[in-house]
């Protein structure tokens, strides 16, 4: 085995540029949104489920902007009325056909296969259902060294609220920072209950 | 290797470490692909930068304002709103990229008749429209409409293999904010902020300001002080001005250039201020524009003209000479 031994000032140089090199960044921000707490983010949502995205496909919607639809199979359903429900659709603005597509900061993605988190809004009876809160509303799922978690995504969002005067100031969201799956759904069954009096599993 | 070429290495990397990650931390472009950034993740570099291939940009207010704002002696409710929205614009081309501008003019036109976020071939225009119910007015009657939650959002179309920019409009969500939606009152406060209430008053270029840099492909930042930061606004007004962040931002993805003054600002398609009602009057219906380009009909971001573009261009360029002229007579007047 070939070493090579490093000088003490080189191993400290080294070690700065990693360092530097993993400075935190901050997710992106876009369109300014209220933020919600956990507490606010069950409330707005109709459904909570956590499942896997199975398919995305775009659209032109009759406003003509361009929408997408992301199939999601249900895995567990943490709020809502149709526990028997395999699949839901959950609509975001944005989206892309032929060689033009549309862009709403803010608005969460999918990518298929991934597992996901979402608090979505009802959508009417002629449309699919919305995530709540623009991306503050999908948390996708990861499993890293054994254990699940959850991030929120706030891709292209400012989250800002307001203060009790009424000026709006910083919002940390929903959920700061990666957080364990089971924390976060303990969480919010405690949630629910205490607010409409059961859980849908 | 001896030691002294060893250290000049660790040296060189330490520097383009700090460089990285200076670079990581700062402003981010829209691309193509953007899409999740989870946790501490750095801009998505995927697909193409979103950019306008001629920064020659026009831009309307639409002719129904806010409802937050009242006519006064000395403006309009109107010329009000395009007084701070032309001055929110203008923080971006009036930047010092080292002793010369960006390459990125604003040609504000007079006010639209547009409330829809749409990109059409037969023409277009990018509008700043005040909406309240908070949907465009072409969706479906039973549609949610945009995110209850959402102060205002910037609609970017492009194409999505070069990342050339074809249209944006910005939304505002002109709705009274309650607990369950967000929304006004807004307002144009003055420097030391906007006083408390319930809810306060939101600083209205705090956020055309912000909502301008991805008018014009800009995407986020982490710097603190800046105005495309990612999750902050400590105070009202401070996004109206904007940090050495977004300098940068600007000056690196519109580097100083030719453009003058009497370029050609028309939309791609063409320039069509009003998109509800036709030159007889008659209402355009919500199906009836023309769709967006389908796959290889659209010269992205080109600055190709069809061939009524050249009266389009002499038009638009009367028009915004005419919205310009007639905006800063009334600033003269007024100061």
């Amino acid at each position: 085995m070939l070493r090579f031994p490093l000088p003490p000032g080189l191993i400290g140089s080294l070690l700065a540029a990693l360092l530097m090199v993993g400075l935190p960044t901050s997710p992106a921000n876009g369109s300014i949104v209220q933020g919600l707490e956990l507490q606010e983010l069950v409330a707005h949502a109709d459904r909570i489920i956590l499942g896997q995205v199975l398919f995305s496909e775009s659209f032109q919607r009759a406003d003509g902007q361009l929408g997408t639809w992301h199939r999601i199979a249900v895995e567990r359903e943490i709020r809502g009325s149709a526990p028997d429900e395999q699949e839901v659709i959950v609509e975001t603005l944005g989206g892309q056909m032929g060689d033009i597509a549309m862009r709403v900061e803010g608005e969460p993605s999918f990518r298929v296969g991934e597992r996901v988190l979402v608090f979505v809004r009802d959508g009417g009876p002629y449309t699919a259902f919305r995530p709540v809160g623009m991306g503050q509303g999908v948390m996708r799922v990861r499993r890293e060294q054994g254990v699940e978690t959850v991030t929120q995504s706030r891709e292209g969002l400012m989250l800002v609220r307001r203060d009790a005067q009424g000026r709006l100031e910083r919002s940390l969201g929903a959920l700061p920072k990666k957080e364990r799956l089971d924390v976060v759904l303990s969480k919010l069954r405690d949630i629910v209950e205490r607010n409409a009096g059961g859980v849908d599993e | 290797m001896s030691d002294r070429s060893l250290h000049a290495v660790a040296l060189g990397l330490a520097l383009c470490a700090c460089f990285t990650a200076d670079r990581a931390s700062a402003y981010c472009q829209m691309t193509t692909q953007g899409g999740a950034q989870i946790g501490g993740a750095p801009c998505i570099e995927d697909g193409a930068p979103l950019v306008w291939n001629n920064p020659c940009l026009s831009y309307a207010v639409d002719s129904r304002g806010s409802r937050w704002f009242e006519d006064t002696a000395e403006a309009t409710a109107l010329e009000q709103i395009e007084a701070v929205v032309d001055a929110s614009f203008a923080a971006w081309p009036s930047v010092d990229c080292g002793g010369d501008s960006p390459n990125l003019i604003f040609q504000p036109l007079l006010p639209s008749t547009c409330k829809r976020a749409e990109f059409n071939t037969t023409g277009n225009v990018n509008t700043i429209a005040f909406l309240d119910p908070w949907k465009d007015p072409c969706a479906d009657v039973d549609d949610p409409g945009y995110d209850p939650m959402a102060l205002a959002v910037t609609i970017v179309w492009h194409n999505k293999q070069t990342g050339a920019i074809l249209d944006a409009d910005m939304m505002i969500n002109d709705q009274l904010a309650t607990p369950r939606n967000a929304g006004g009152p807004y307002a144009n406060c003055p420097d030391e902020g906007c006083p408390p209430g319930n809810p306060g008053d939101t600083d209205l270029a705090s956020i055309v300001t912000h909502e301008a840099g991805h008018f014009i492909g800009i995407g986020h930042s982490n710097v603190e002080e800046a105005t495309m930061f990612a999750v902050a606004m400590r105070t009202s007004v401070e996004k109206r001005t904007l940090a050495q962040d977004d300098r940068d931002a600007v000056c690196a993805i519109y580097p100083p250039g030719d453009l003058t003054e009497s370029c050609n600002a028309v939309p791609e398609g063409g320039l069509q201020l009003n998109c509800e009602t036709t030159d007889s009057g008659n209402p355009i219906a919500c199906d009836e524009p023309g769709a967006p380009p389908s796959s290889g009909g659209c010269s992205a971001g080109s600055t190709a003209q069809s061939p009524g573009d050249t009266w389009v261009t002499l038009l638009l360029a009367l028009v915004g000479l005419t919205a310009l002229r007639r905006r800063s007579g009334r600033r003269d007047a007024r100061s």
